[in-house]
């Protein structure tokens, strides 16, 4: 049966299609999105430095104009009492750029740290990622695309800070400094960036610059506390969930039972009868789905309502999926030859050989749901020829023209602001931008209805867990014939699982030969140097995914972590001893594992009775991180006690960042092996609704975790998702310490 | 009408009696500190405090706190216990992306004042109930503790 | 923070053991139920209870109580009536999030059943389940002290620990019947919200099996004496003492709730 979602046939979704109909030279837009995002992630993936974006950047007497994103007005802004607010092109659901990106300007400003704010942008060409082309935060690569992007704003900033005092002080600019929010001339007359800054914007901006070296940093590389830790301690902290403006609706969507329904008759007397509400409209949802929105002067009318309202669907044509009948249907998949991938030797595992030993596992993994803490919820004042959205949005680009698409209008006419996101961790960079165009269609529908006025459209935690836009269900199937010493002589792997990118924008750079690198990342480039010959499939399933944090590494390194353990065991080695020595050109790997293990007290300390260590490492997003765990085992079950990390992110810009991430990734990774852990489907009907029935990590589920960063003067890499691969498996491996027992799927079994 | 106390003030509210207290206080009043997490009191972020106990707003219907106080996370920094959390909050750099963090100070404060000694498995029992996508439950720990001492 | 929350917690607060002596006190003298939970007849509602036969025939009376049995094992009634920690669901899992009894069966502050379970039940399915008692949250377990779990038991067994005064909450047939007949928190299985199933027999042919039962001598078994008395209604004697000591315990804890013990 035809899935639903377009976006799984390898076209683009229904949206950009509207758009490219509805826009002048139609297709040209949707090619052009296409095409830039292609040669953005190309130049990404090719090591581009940034040099290469910024085109027109340091070298010195480069005569091309300065782009966009390398305007300092675009991102800086001072006031007359010298606050210095630094806009972000970058959306903060937590990570922590609203903090480390002004860190990077302010430290190239020499600015107050005690007076930076920051805001976040609103869509805009200057805000686009210089390496991807598109605004849009995911990959990790915030502070690594931005480490050159946002310190030469700063820097540009100064000398144009410079530039103004020299004039104002009659010193020329070679001889002022600047400290902490003034410039100061040798004399010892200062002035503050309050009483400079309009001179300052006046003056021509350099591109030149010249940018400080790690010694002279005064505050990249502290432990700085976050710009927004006491609003969030107080309730003062705006979500795009709490926006309030005049004459605002709340929207709350009723949606099919199964992906792709559709509403095929509803009675909205019921829904109607409760007070506040104004009305039940149908509408097209993503994906060729219809569903209904319930139009009120508040949440509670409206989904009060969505009890009552009656509807049928019809589901003719709609594939139910049922997560019993997939896992057989993968199981049969992984017997057939699938896509190569990567090429080797096999021939040891043809039959049995004498003085080899062999493993065979199959590892399975279930449908996740994103949930981040804030409901989905985008709100939008359209008003015919223009538009205002506001929503929490990872994609502000395709979100802006995935909009416009619906509603008749260029880009440029959609005006998107950034909201503070309560947690995002992929659910909110859809290529689909699913919930949005719903809360677009209904904008639509009650303007043609002659209704004005903004709505702001709410997802029920039951919307989001139901959803879809999972991180996909997978199967791995692996054969490895090994000798004595546990050194690897043969592996054979084949992966089943959807293709997350196929379809959307970016299936350009991440399929190739039709197989989906977002899959079989942590196996396919893997540090370690085993012969792998790598299978793919990618069955076509009516059930939306998405790339959840660190999206393919949330499956491969639980496999190859716990498979290079077993190996080990195998070959009597010591696991870290056994990783070592395989990982031994991988300085990186070598020293985020030495670095745990040596304060870990592993191999020195005793663990206490019936406990046992868990070694794991990987690299996920260019940064590379080890944990020791210690576990024992209670009821049958793992008891997470302490980890102990160590990390290399190259150059740690905020370490007080860097340990929040590690320390809530980890807990995230844990959460994965949690009996509960799993989005399961019978007859097409999500069995989940809720985290009554969606286990997500609670506070007790949470170890003693100590960070230890590796001193790196690199360019920095992220620490946005690389925390949550390792923990799994480090349980895992200890687990089977403990036990004897291996562990082959997550969630762990209850 | 409804009447009640709310943050020490006065207030009266004319809503159907079933409205949950959350939509009373981010629909009808405007505050937004208070968040909506599930809608079935399994998260915590709704959490307030009725006449001195912790409460989930999302399933509290309106009438059946009629001439009781509500303090919400905007006025929990006016006792001790709440300025204490608030700081050892700010200090440990606990929030992440914030949205669970009303709920999270409301249980801590709520925690402190039934029990100011709280051992570690306290803050575990206590706390459990306070759902946090992030993650921030170490140092969430740590701030519990920490305010604990601050307070003794 | 490894520690699992099913092992033994401590919560050593005075005023939570200054509330225990004294509520220890009220339920020694005063079936907790009987007296104070609202029951709509104390206050004069007029319940009667049923009298034993002057033929009581024990074959129907074991029959009564086969249909009370269902009743008594759905999850409806059995998620509260545990040693330990209540459960939770159709499926009688353990409860989310972890909450404890505590003294009074109200649970342990911070996490007191209030805390989630509020004046009604929610429209929405799987919201905690609601319950009024006189204005205020009133959901609740059986309290530490007299904890009524029959979890694990059937037949004679849980007949047994149902009609003992030693373990059902020191209630004479009279006042076990008028605990099952009219009691809200009891009615609230038959009314739970979105989402849970029902008892297997509706109330009124609950309450009819419990009659019949206790008019046939209240058997358990095929051989043990029948019932002669139905006891007394011993409500009003102990509400004085019940309210005073009421009193006496919120006032030592100021944070304790005021629901109903």
């Amino acid at each position: 049966m035809r899935p639903m979602f377009q976006y799984l046939n390898g076209a683009l979704p229904a949206a950009i299609e509207e758009s490219a109909a509805a826009a002048p030279g139609g297709l040209g837009r949707r090619v052009f999105l296409k095409m830039s995002l292609a040669s953005g992630f190309a130049l990404y993936a090719a090591g581009g430095s940034a040099q290469d974006a910024t085109q027109g950047g340091s070298g010195p007497g480069a005569p091309e104009p300065l782009k966009p994103f390398q305007q300092p007005s675009a991102f800086v802004a001072i006031d007359a009492d010298g606050i210095v607010t630094v806009t972000i092109g970058k959306i903060d659901f937590g990570q922590g750029v609203q903090t480390a990106l002004p860190m990077l300007v302010a430290e190239e400003m020499d600015a107050d740290w005690s007076k930076v704010r920051c805001e976040l942008a609103p869509a805009g060409e200057a805000y686009k990622d210089p390496f991807f082309h598109i605004q849009m935060v995911g990959g990790s690569t915030s502070m690594k695309g931005s480490w050159q992007q946002y310190r030469e704003i700063g820097a540009r900033m100064r000398a144009m800070l410079v530039g103004a005092a020299s004039k104002q002080l009659n010193v020329p600019g070679a001889q002022l400094r600047t400290e902490s929010g003034s410039v100061i001339a040798p004399d010892g007359r200062r002035l503050g960036y309050g009483v400079l800054a309009q001179a300052a914007f006046a003056e021509p901006v350099p591109s030149g610059v010249v940018l400080k070296t790690p010694a002279q940093f005064k505050l990249i590389g502290k432990p700085v506390s976050r710009l927004d830790a006491r609003a969030k301690s107080s309730g003062r902290q705006d979500f795009g969930i709490d926006l309030k403006l005049p004459g605002l609706r709340t929207v709350v969507m009723v949606h099919p039972p199964v992906f792709g329904g559709r509403v095929a008759r509803f009675d909205p007397a019921p829904a109607l009868a409760v007070p506040g509400v104004e009305e039940v409209i149908q509408v097209p949802l993503s994906g060729g789905a219809v569903g209904l929105a319930i139009v009120a002067n508040g949440f509670w009318p409206a989904r009060k309502a969505r009890e009552l309202v009656k509807v049928d669907w019809d589901l003719a044509g709609v594939e139910r999926v049922d997560s019993a009948a997939q896992l057989e249907q993968y199981r049969a998949l992984a017997r057939t030859p699938g896509i190569v991938v990567e090429k080797a030797d096999t021939s040891a595992l043809d039959a049995a050989r004498p003085g080899l030993g062999r493993i065979s596992a199959e590892y399975t993994f279930p449908y996740l749901a994103h949930t981040p803490m804030e409901p989905l919820n985008c709100s939008i004042d359209f008003r015919g020829d223009r538009c205002t959205v506001w929503v929490g949005s990872q994609f502000q680009t395709v979100d802006q023209a995935q909009v416009a698409g619906v509603l008749g209008l260029k880009p440029e006419q959609v005006t998107l602001n950034t909201m503070t996101a309560g947690g995002g961790f992929g659910r909110r960079a859809t290529p689909t931008s699913d919930y949005l165009v719903e809360a677009a269609q209904v904008a639509k529908a009650r303007h043609a209805a002659g209704k004005s006025g903004p709505i702001k459209m709410i997802w029920s935690r039951e919307d989001d867990v139901r959803g879809g836009y999972y991180r996909p269900s997978h199967l791995h199937r692996v054969e490895i014939a090994h000798d004595r010493q546990g050194n690897v002589v043969a592996w054979k792997h084949v992966i089943v699982g959807q293709s997350i990118t196929m379809g959307t924008p970016f299936e350009g750079f991440t399929v190739k030969n039709g197989a989906d690198t977002t899959m079989t990342e942590g196996v396919a480039e893997s540090a370690y140097p085993f012969p792998i010959a790598l299978e793919v499939h990618h069955p076509k399933v009516n059930v939306p995914v998405l790339w959840w944090r660190s999206v393919g590494h949330t499956h491969t390194a639980f496999v190859m972590e716990t498979l290079v353990d077993e190996l080990a065991r195998a070959g009597r080695q010591d696991p870290v001893a056994y990783r070592r020595k395989l990982l031994a050109k991988h300085e990186r790997h070598i020293a985020a594992l030495d670095l745990a293990v040596e304060r870990s007290g592993y191999g020195k300390t005793k663990l206490a009775k019936g406990r046992a260590w868990g070694v794991a490492v990987h690299e996920s997003f260019n940064t590379v991180v080890a944990y020791v765990a210690e576990v024992s085992m209670k009821d049958g079950r793992p008891v997470l006690h302490r980890v102990t990390a160590g990390v290399h992110c190259n150059l740690a810009i905020n370490p007080r960042t860097i340990e929040a991430q590690v320390q809530g990734a980890l807990v995230m990774g844990l959460g994965m092996t949690l009996p509960g852990a799993a989005i399961t489907l019978k007859n097409g009907e999500v069995e989940q609704g809720n985290w009554n029935d969606y286990r997500v990590p609670i506070h007790l589920d949470a170890p003693q975790v100590a960070v230890f960063i590796v001193p790196s003067a690199d360019p920095p890499t992220g620490m946005g998702e690389c925390g949550v691969p390792p923990t799994a498996p480090a349980i895992a491996n200890a687990v089977a310490a403990l036990t004897g027992k291996r562990l082959r799927s997550l969630p762990f079994p209850a | 009408m409804i009447s009640f106390r709310l943050n020490g003030q006065p207030q009266q509210v004319d809503v159907p009696g079933d409205t949950p207290v959350l939509w009373v206080l981010r629909d009808t009043l405007g505050m937004t500190g208070t968040k909506f997490g599930c809608g079935i009191a399994v998260c915590g972020a709704c959490t307030v405090h009725i006449d001195g106990q912790q409460r989930r707003a999302c399933v509290t219907p309106i009438e059946s706190v009629a001439g009781q106080q509500i303090t919400t996370i905007e006025a929990v920094g006016g006792d001790r216990i709440g300025q204490a959390v608030q700081e050892a909050w700010v200090k440990h750099d606990v929030v992440q992306c914030g949205y669970c963090q009303s709920g999270q100070i409301m249980a801590a404060v709520a925690l402190l004042s039934a029990n100011p000694k709280p051992s570690d498995a306290d803050i575990d029992a206590a706390m459990s109930a306070n759902l946090c996508r992030c993650g921030t439950y170490v140092r969430i720990h740590a701030a519990v503790k920490d305010a604990a001492l601050a307070l003794a | 923070m490894d520690v699992r929350f099913a092992s033994a917690v401590s919560w050593p607060s005075p005023c939570a053991m200054a509330c225990t002596a004294a509520l220890g006190l009220l339920a020694a003298l005063a079936p907790a139920h009987a007296a104070g939970t609202g029951d709509s007849s104390n206050s004069g509602g007029g319940f009667q209870p049923t009298p034993i036969s002057a033929t009581p025939d024990r074959q129907a009376g074991l029959a009564a109580f086969a249909q009370m049995e269902r009743v008594l094992l759905h999850p409806r009634c059995l998620n509260c009536h545990v040693p330990n920690a209540p459960l939770q669901g159709d499926f009688s899992r353990v409860h989310y999030p972890p909450v404890q009894r505590g003294a009074d069966g109200k649970g342990v502050a911070p996490l007191q059943c209030a805390t989630c379970h509020s004046t009604a039940n929610s429209p929405l399915p799987h919201a905690p389940p609601g319950l009024d008692t006189d204005g205020r949250p009133g959901w609740h377990m059986p309290p530490e002290h007299m904890k009524m779990s029959w979890i694990g038991l059937k037949g004679a067994a849980l007949c047994k620990v149902l009609r003992e005064p030693e373990t059902n909450g020191k209630r004479s047939l009279a006042m076990l019947e008028q605990h099952m007949v009219t009691d809200h928190l009891v009615a609230w299985g038959w009314q739970p919200g979105p989402g849970r199933t029902l008892p297997p027999l509706d109330k009124t042919a609950f309450d009819e099996q419990v009659r019949a039962w206790i008019r046939n001598g209240a058997p358990c078994d095929a051989t043990e004496p029948l019932r002669r008395s139905i006891g007394t209604m011993k409500a009003d004697a102990t509400r004085e003492v019940v309210d005073h000591l009421r009193a006496l315990a919120a006032n030592n804890d100021p944070t304790a709730s005021r629901s109903q013990p």
